[in-house]
């Protein structure tokens, strides 16, 4: 079994799939001679060709607009915004389109594209190039909000938003693209979308996260381990629909729940997830719902970067404030 | 003695080949700190500030405000302070150089992974990095090897894995009912969907439910049903089949209620939500009818004289404010039973027709509900209901009652019965009756001589 990063992860679920599946293509800015900005799609053009690994002009409202006309006429576009940044000209043709075609035909036609973004910051990245927008995607009915934690997670994932009918916005953590490997076998197997992923069962208090967080949620829970506090930790996975059920289920047991993420705390997707906690887990509460979150400013350029992310050690505090509380 | 250190221009962008130097922030011979900034240049994209990569002295500074810098060619030379706290080897300054340029470029330190490395700006976490480039042509990402291992965890007594336990849960499959196969006992993907397939651990159920179809697992992303198998009475192994709770999963598809049928559903979800319903039964005794008659006219007839026997029966209830509101006149709802659903249509007066003229009532309602040129109007107001399914199936039934009515009578299916009579036995024609009648707003006496006034209606000859 080969062991890979994230980042090849995605590559081999794109090469599985269109191994497979004729119906789908890959397109986007440098995707194919070049492998894509961080070589997502390296080799994919030599093996499939050029019909099917499209090299398209700098333009990203027409790579949004051209991948919504092949998924509405039967194929299966994986369209790459080459960072989160430059998904904003994207999203009319997104919001407007891909996401209520199934609506607005009633049922007739349906829009089976993925766009896949590198996302986040923590890679030293000029500007535009790390931001983390999440949530201006799980405000829009109609679309899926996927993203993997893990090579094993993006391989499957990824396989099921390609399968899915619906458009799904597919976003890699590009902070952990190349961090570590995993034994990820190649075997075509999907895994499910729509719940969440508990990465580690605890008692004391639950940190729910997703995509490159979650390495500082498992390292916080080391940590409150040693400290003898038993941090559950969920990996969120597809942001909408959302799976509350387990993060319900998760906060009823602990009474606690630290919610993690790297967007501006201001109408982040942590503020969803505090808001259903306190509708439908209130009288299960033992403390306060404590995000720990980046800041209401832009990602800061290199210097700052860091102290921009959610850290170990805020994850860490915010859980101790929990468990002092009560 | 110095080491000296060169500093090759980064990829400011996106692949862009070279840079313009708008303006030095250093002289040469100037002292600088990390990650101050150095020198600003200007590229297709944009003004950027590069920051210095070492604290030091500069050496030598390659090209003046104006010049064409290529990527990748020597910026700047250092001599890095070895008392002052250097970024370490293996870090960027956040820039990394594109590709090589021929001989005019330096070849680039020779430490092993260098800041802004020419191969593509990787971080080394852990000094063991076994690939060049490949990584990103903006920012420099952590470059790992170590292969990370996901726990199984041990949560109920069951080994799986968090992506195991997240299909599980997909597919409503009870984990500690899964037979597992994976070494230690763990549970593997295969496991949760050899048995989402076969039924064999559905969540919540004691007996095996319907299976998931087998492409649940496989493929997760919903897709047309997969064709029935052919259903036979003998199952696959040739056993008769086994006699199963009823399916999970519905063949067909839902369909959304529309009009008429939408209508009778909320009506009937609501009265049963109000009316504290109450219901007699019993056999109208037709032995002594002459001749053929008209049965429907005969029990609006007989439902006539039992409201003027019992006018508790032939009213409205408020339950809200608790009044009742008896009718001196008699309004009959007739149900009218049709492809879109149940219509209620009311034969008004029909205290002061006689038979005659009810059926001539019957039959216009009757047309016109099923050309529905039936107004609304027409469609409420009775006074009590009748419910004559006799005619297709049925002896005795609980009908119904729909507020503020309090009352409704069912006519089920004639038959002829054996009834012991004085001195012997005989066979009558008899035609059961249910009165359901809304237990808030009449006497269980008043229902049950209402009843009688209504059978002993019906068993007249004429």
């Amino acid at each position: 079994m080969a062991q890979i990063t994230l980042i090849e992860a995605v590559t081999q679920a794109l090469a599985y799939e269109m191994a497979h599946d004729d119906s789908v293509v890959v397109l986007g800015e440098d995707v194919g001679v070049n492998g894509g900005v961080f070589r997502a799609t390296q080799g994919l053009q030599e093996k499939f060709g050029e019909l099917r690994v499209l090299d398209t002009p700098l333009d990203e409202t027409t790579i949004a607009g051209v991948t919504v006309g092949l998924a509405a006429q039967g194929m299966k576009p994986v369209a790459e915004a080459q960072f989160e940044g430059f998904i904003y000209p994207m999203m009319e043709q997104i919001a407007c389109h891909a996401a209520r075609l199934r609506n607005r035909t009633r049922g007739r036609i349906t829009v089976p594209a993925v766009w896949r973004a590198p996302w986040g910051g923590g890679i030293r990245a000029p500007e535009h190039h790390s931001e983390a927008n999440e949530h201006l995607f799980t405000n829009i009915p109609g679309l899926r909000v996927v993203m993997p934690s893990s090579p094993a997670r993006a391989y499957g994932l990824l396989l099921a938003a390609i399968r899915d009918p619906d458009p799904v916005m597919f976003f890699e953590p590009k902070r952990i693209y190349r961090q570590y490997k995993e034994e990820v076998p190649d075997d075509g197997e999907a895994l499910p979308l729509d719940v969440c992923f508990v990465l580690r069962d605890g008692t004391d208090v639950t940190i729910v996260t997703w995509g490159a967080q979650v390495k500082e949620a498992l390292e916080a829970a080391d940590e409150l381990a040693a400290d003898g506090i038993s941090a559950e930790v969920i990996d969120v996975a597809t942001l909408t629909p959302l799976d509350f059920d387990t993060i319900a289920e998760s906060v009823q047991k602990t009474g606690r729940c630290v919610i993690v993420h790297e967007a501006p705390k201001t109408a982040g997707f942590g503020a969803e997830i505090a808001a259903r906690i306190a509708e439908e887990c209130l009288y299960d509460l033992l403390a306060p719902v404590e995000r720990v979150t980046g800041f209401d400013t832009h990602i800061p350029l290199f210097r700052l970067e860091m102290k921009y992310l959610p850290s170990t050690e805020r994850v860490v505090e915010a859980a101790k404030r929990t468990l002092a509380a009560s | 003695m110095a080491d000296i250190k060169t500093f090759y221009l980064p990829d400011l962008g996106e692949g862009l080949p070279d840079a313009t130097i708008v303006e030095w922030h250093v002289k040469e011979g100037d002292t600088i700190k990390l990650d101050a900034p150095l020198v600003s240049m200007e590229t297709a994209k944009a003004v950027v500030d590069v920051p210095s990569p070492y604290t030091g002295k500069v050496t030598k500074l390659h090209g003046a405000a104006g010049d064409i810098i290529e990527t990748g060619s020597a910026l700047a030379e250092f001599e890095p302070d070895p008392n002052a706290k250097q970024r370490a080897e293996a870090e960027s300054t956040g820039h990394h150089h594109g590709p090589k340029k021929g001989a005019g470029s330096p070849a680039p330190d020779q430490g092993k992974k260098v800041v802004a490395s020419d191969e593509g700006g990787e971080i080394d976490s852990n000094g063991a990095a076994d690939r060049e480039d490949e990584g990103t042509v903006v920012g420099a990402m952590i470059s790992g090897s170590h292969v990370h291992v996901e726990q199984a965890s041990s949560v109920g007594g069951v080994k799986a894995v968090p992506a195991v336990r997240a299909l599980a849960k997909k597919l409503k499959v009870d984990l500690t009912r899964v037979k597992p196969t994976g070494a230690d006992g763990v549970v593997t993907l295969a496991d949760v969907k050899n048995a989402a397939a076969n039924g064999s651990a559905a969540l919540g159920a004691a007996p095996a439910r319907a299976a998931v179809p087998a492409s649940a697992g496989r493929h997760l992303a919903p897709q047309l049903p997969e064709p029935e198998p052919a259903r036979t009475a003998t199952s696959l192994a040739g056993k008769p089949v086994r006699t199963a709770p009823p399916s999970v999963q519905a063949s067909g598809q839902p369909e959304q209620l529309k009009g008429v049928r939408r209508n009778m559903a909320r009506v009937m979800a609501e009265a049963h939500a109000n009316v504290v319903p109450t219901t007699l039964v019993d056999d109208a005794d037709l032995h002594a009818w002459i001749g053929k008659q008209d049965i429907t006219a005969r029990l609006i007839r007989a439902i006539v004289a039992a409201c003027k026997a019992v006018p508790a029966l032939n009213a409205w209830f408020d339950g809200k404010n608790l009044t009742r509101t008896l009718h001196p006149h008699v309004d009959i709802g007739i149900a009218v039973d049709t492809e879109e659903g149940l219509f209620v249509p009311a034969l008004r007066n029909a205290d002061v027709l006689d038979g005659a003229g009810i059926r001539a009532a019957i039959k216009r309602l009757r047309t016109s509900v099923e050309d529905r040129s039936i107004p609304a109007s027409e469609l409420s107001g009775y006074t009590i209901s009748l419910s004559n399914f006799g005619m297709f199936a049925g002896r005795y039934a609980t009908p119904v009652v729909v507020p503020p009515c309090v009352a409704i009578i069912g006519a089920g299916k004639l038959s002829h019965d054996v009834v012991a009579v004085m001195g012997g036995i005989e066979v009558h024609r008899r035609m059961p009756i249910s009165l359901t009648f809304d237990h808030r707003a009449a006497t269980g006496g008043e229902a049950a001589r209402f009843l009688k006034a209504l059978l002993d209606d019906l068993s007249l000859p004429n």
